[in-house]
C-alpha cells in the first residue's frame, strides 16, 4: 500500500518560511530525522494535516553543519533538534531548550555522523574464532 | 528562596526503563522540568545500514519488547512499498489481528502498572492476570510470548487454522467477560479517581501544538488515530477512533479501556472476515528501492518509519520515529505546575516506552 | 456503592484456587507452536552450512569438511531461519525449553565417517 506522500528538496534558507507557512495552515510536525552522506547531511522534516503527510528536505554541509532551529514555531521541534545535534553534530541556533548535546547520553557522542562502512573482515574473524 | 531540583529516574519504581527527569520545584510545585534520554541507546538504525533488508525484520521487531509485532508490521510494510509489493489479504487479516492482540496486552500492562503507581496492589494483579490469558492466545498462534517472529517481508510466515481461529474466538469471548469487569473497577472505584481526575491536564490546542500522539491526543479531544489511513485490513473494518474530552490522567485512562474493548471487536470482526487464499508473495530477487515513510498506530501512538534505499541488499537510511519520543515534549508541558506527588502518575499517562525511544 | 467491584473481585478470587501454578512441581504443557529449542538430528544432514549461514547471531557453526555440526543455545533468538532453509529437514523445533544453562556450552555433533572399504 503506497500513501503517495510527496518528498520535496528545499533550499536552506527556505526552511524557516516553509515551516511558518505550514504551521499557520494548521498542520503539525511529524517528525524530523538526518541522513549522513559523504560530502552533506540530509535533514528531512514531515508535517501532517487530516492524515496526509508531507515531507521536505535539506542539505546542510558536514563542514559547516549549521541548520536554523524550528522551536520557536513548532514547540515540540526541540526533541528532534536536539537529537539531532547528539547523533549529527549539527548546530542549530536559536534552539529554545538546549541541551548542549546531552540530551542522548549516547556512549559514543555524535554517533551518526561518521563515515558507514561495512566491516565484512570483522564478522568473518569472529566466526572463526568460534570455530576454534 | 530558590527552587530546588529532584532528579526523577533514570532509576524509579514507576519507570521500568530509564529516562531521567530533573524536576525544577518550587515548594512542593513543578516549575520545569527537563527530560534526558539516551542511556540504552542501542543504534539500531545504524544496524540497518548493514544487515540484509529481510533480515532486518527479525531486529525491527526487537526494538521493542511490547509493541514488538507493530515494529516488524511497520517494517515489511514499508519495505513491501519500496519493492512495490503488497501482502495478500490474509496476510493482512492476520497481521490486524496480531496488532490488536499486541495492542490489548499493552494496554493490560499499562493499566496494571498505573494501578501500581497509584498503590492499587489488587488491580494490578488483576490486570496482568487477564493480560496473561491474551499473552497465551499470542503464543498459541505465533509460538512466542514477547517476540512474535511471523511478520516477514511479503507476508507472514505461520498461518492459523480453522480450528484455531474458532478458538481464539471463544477464548477471547471469555476474557472479555473479565475484562469488563476489570473496567468496571477502573471507572468506579474513588482511589482510580483521586489520584487522576484533573491531574495533568492537556488541553487539545497544546496537544496538537506539541505533537503529541496517541491516547494522549485523543484524549484531549482530537481525533487522530493513524489507523485511519487503512494499512492492512483496516481499511475494511467497522471502527472509529477513540476520543475523550477532558484531557487529564483520567481521560487517557478511559481511552485505554475503551480501546481495549475495541481491539476485542476488531479481532472478532476480522477472524469472521478472514479471507482464504496465499500468505505470503515472493520478494525473493527484489531489491528495496527510492524512498518511503510509513505510519501506523502503535498502542502508545503514532509511529514513523522513513526508509530510503538504492537498490542495494541493505537500507541506506532507516528511521524509526517512536510515540514517546513525540509525546516528550506534551510530558514536559503537562509537568509544569503539577504537584511533586502527581509526577509519577502523569509520567505513566504517556505510556512511556524507553526502549522503543533509544533505538 | 463504589468499592465494592473490587470488593466482590477480591472476596471471589479469595474463595478460589489460586491463578498461579507451583512453578518447579506444576509446569505448563507447551503450546503445539511454542518455540521451546531448536533440536537437530545428524542422521541426514549433508552439511550444507545453509543453517550456519542464516543464523543471525552465528549460534550455529558447521563444517563440511569435518562433518560436524554445533549450536550454542544461550545465543539462539528461536528466530526459524534455520528450520526452514534446512532442506534435509534434520533441524526441527521442540516445543520443550531448553533448561537454564549454567556455564556456557556448545553442543556439538559429529557425523562418523565411514569405514573405509576393505
Amino acid at each position: 500500500m503506497s500513501l503517495g506522500e510527496p518528498f520535496e528538496d528545499l533550499e536552506l534558507d527556505q526552511w524557516v518560511t516553509t515551516a511558518v507557512r505550514h504551521q499557520s495552515e494548521g498542520f503539525r510536525l511529524v517528525q524530523m530525522t538526518g541522513t549522513a552522506r559523504a560530502d552533506h547531511f540530509e535533514i528531512m522534516v514531515s508535517y501532517d494535516k487530516d492524515y496526509r503527510c508531507v515531507n521536505y528536505r535539506t542539505r546542510i554541509p558536514r563542514d559547516h553543519p549549521e541548520l536554523p532551529s524550528l522551536s520557536a514555531i513548532f514547540p515540540a521541534a526541540f526533541t528532534y533538534e536536539n537529537e539531532l545535534k547528539d547523533l549529527f553534530g549539527v548546530v542549530v541556533p536559536g534552539l529554545t531548550l538546549d541541551y548542549g548535546g546531552n540530551f542522548l547520553r549516547t556512549k559514543t557522542k555524535i554517533a551518526f555522523s561518521g563515515e558507514v562502512v561495512v566491516k565484512k573482515g570483522a564478522a568473518t574473524a569472529t566466526k572463526a574464532g568460534q570455530e576454534v | 528562596m530558590s527552587n530546588t531540583i529532584v532528579p526523577f529516574g533514570p532509576q524509579h519504581p514507576v519507570l521500568p526503563e530509564p529516562i531521567h527527569l530533573d524536576l525544577e520545584l518550587d515548594d512542593e510545585r513543578v516549575v520545569q522540568a527537563l527530560p534526558s534520554i539516551g542511556y540504552v541507546h542501542r543504534g539500531l538504525e545504524l544496524l540497518a545500514e548493514r544487515h540484509d533488508f529481510t533480515e532486518m525484520a527479525q531486529v525491527a521487531e526487537r526494538i521493542c519488547g511490547i509493541c514488538s509485532f507493530i515494529h516488524s508490521q511497520g517494517y515489511c510494510q514499508g519495505i513491501e512499498q519500496l519493492l512495490g509489493i503488497e501482502a495478500p489479504p490474509r496476510a493482512a487479516y492476520l497481521r490486524t489481528v496480531w496488532a490488536e492482540l499486541s495492542r490489548i496486552q499493552s494496554h493490560l500492562l499499562w493499566l496494571g502498572l498505573a494501578a501500581d503507581a497509584f498503590g492499587f496492589e489488587s488491580l494490578f494483579m488483576q490486570s496482568w492476570r487477564i493480560r496473561e490469558a491474551i499473552v497465551d492466545i499470542i503464543e498459541e498462534t505465533t509460538g512466542g510470548r514477547v517476540i512474535f517472529g511471523t511478520c516477514k517481508v511479503g507476508g507472514i510466515r505461520k498461518d492459523l487454522d480453522a480450528d484455531t481461529v474458532q478458538r481464539v474466538r471463544q477464548r477471547l469471548r471469555d476474557i472479555e467477560t473479565g475484562y469488563d469487569e476489570l473496567a468496571t473497577i477502573f471507572r468506579r472505584d474513588p482511589t482510580v479517581k483521586q489520584r487522576t481526575v484533573g491531574v495533568g491536564l492537556l488541553s487539545g490546542e497544546d496537544a496538537y501544538a506539541l505533537g503529541a500522539v496517541g491516547p494522549v491526543i485523543r484524549a484531549s479531544g482530537i481525533v487522530r488515530d493513524t489507523r485511519k489511513l487503512g494499512y492492512a485490513a483496516y481499511g475494511e473494518l467497522d471502527w472509529e477512533p477513540i476520543v475523550e474530552q477532558a484531557g487529564d490522567c483520567y481521560a487517557r485512562c478511559e481511552v485505554r479501556l475503551r480501546e481495549i474493548s475495541q481491539s476485542f471487536d476488531l479481532i472478532a470482526q476480522c477472524l469472521d472476515r478472514l479471507p482464504s487464499g496465499e500468505i505470503e508473495v515472493s520478494a525473493k530477487g527484489k531489491r528495496p528501492k527510492g524512498e518511503a515513510m510509513f505510519r501506523l498506530e502503535q498502542p502508545r501512538g503514532e509511529v514513523c518509519y522513513y526508509m530510503q534505499a538504492n537498490g542495494q541488499k541493505n537500507l541506506e537510511r532507516f528511521r524509526v520515529r517512536t510515540p514517546t519520543f513525540a509525546n516528550i515534549a506534551p510530558l514536559v508541558h503537562m509537568l509544569k505546575g503539577s504537584e511533586l506527588a502527581d509526577v509519577p502518575v502523569i509520567v505513566l499517562t504517556i505510556d512511556p516506552c524507553v526502549s522503543c525511544n533509544e533505538r | 456503592m463504589s468499592w465494592f467491584p473490587i470488593s466482590t473481585l477480591v472476596t471471589r478470587n479469595a474463595m478460589q484456587r489460586p491463578a498461579t501454578r507451583l512453578y518447579p512441581f506444576e509446569q505448563r504443557t507447551p503450546y503445539a507452536r511454542t518455540r521451546g529449542h531448536v533440536a537437530f538430528a545428524i542422521d541426514n544432514c549433508d552439511f550444507c552450512t545453509v543453517c550456519a549461514v542464516k543464523c543471525p547471531t552465528r549460534a550455529i557453526v558447521a563444517s563440511k569438511k569435518d562433518r560436524t555440526w554445533a549450536i550454542d543455545h544461550s545465543l539462539c533468538i528461536l528466530c526459524e531461519n534455520c528450520i526452514e532453509g534446512c532442506r534435509e529437514g534434520c533441524i526441527t523445533l521442540s516445543d520443550k525449553p531448553w533448561p537454564p544453562m549454567l556455564a556456557k556450552d556448545v553442543l556439538g555433533f559429529r557425523q562418523a565417517f565411514e569405514s573405509p572399504a576393505v
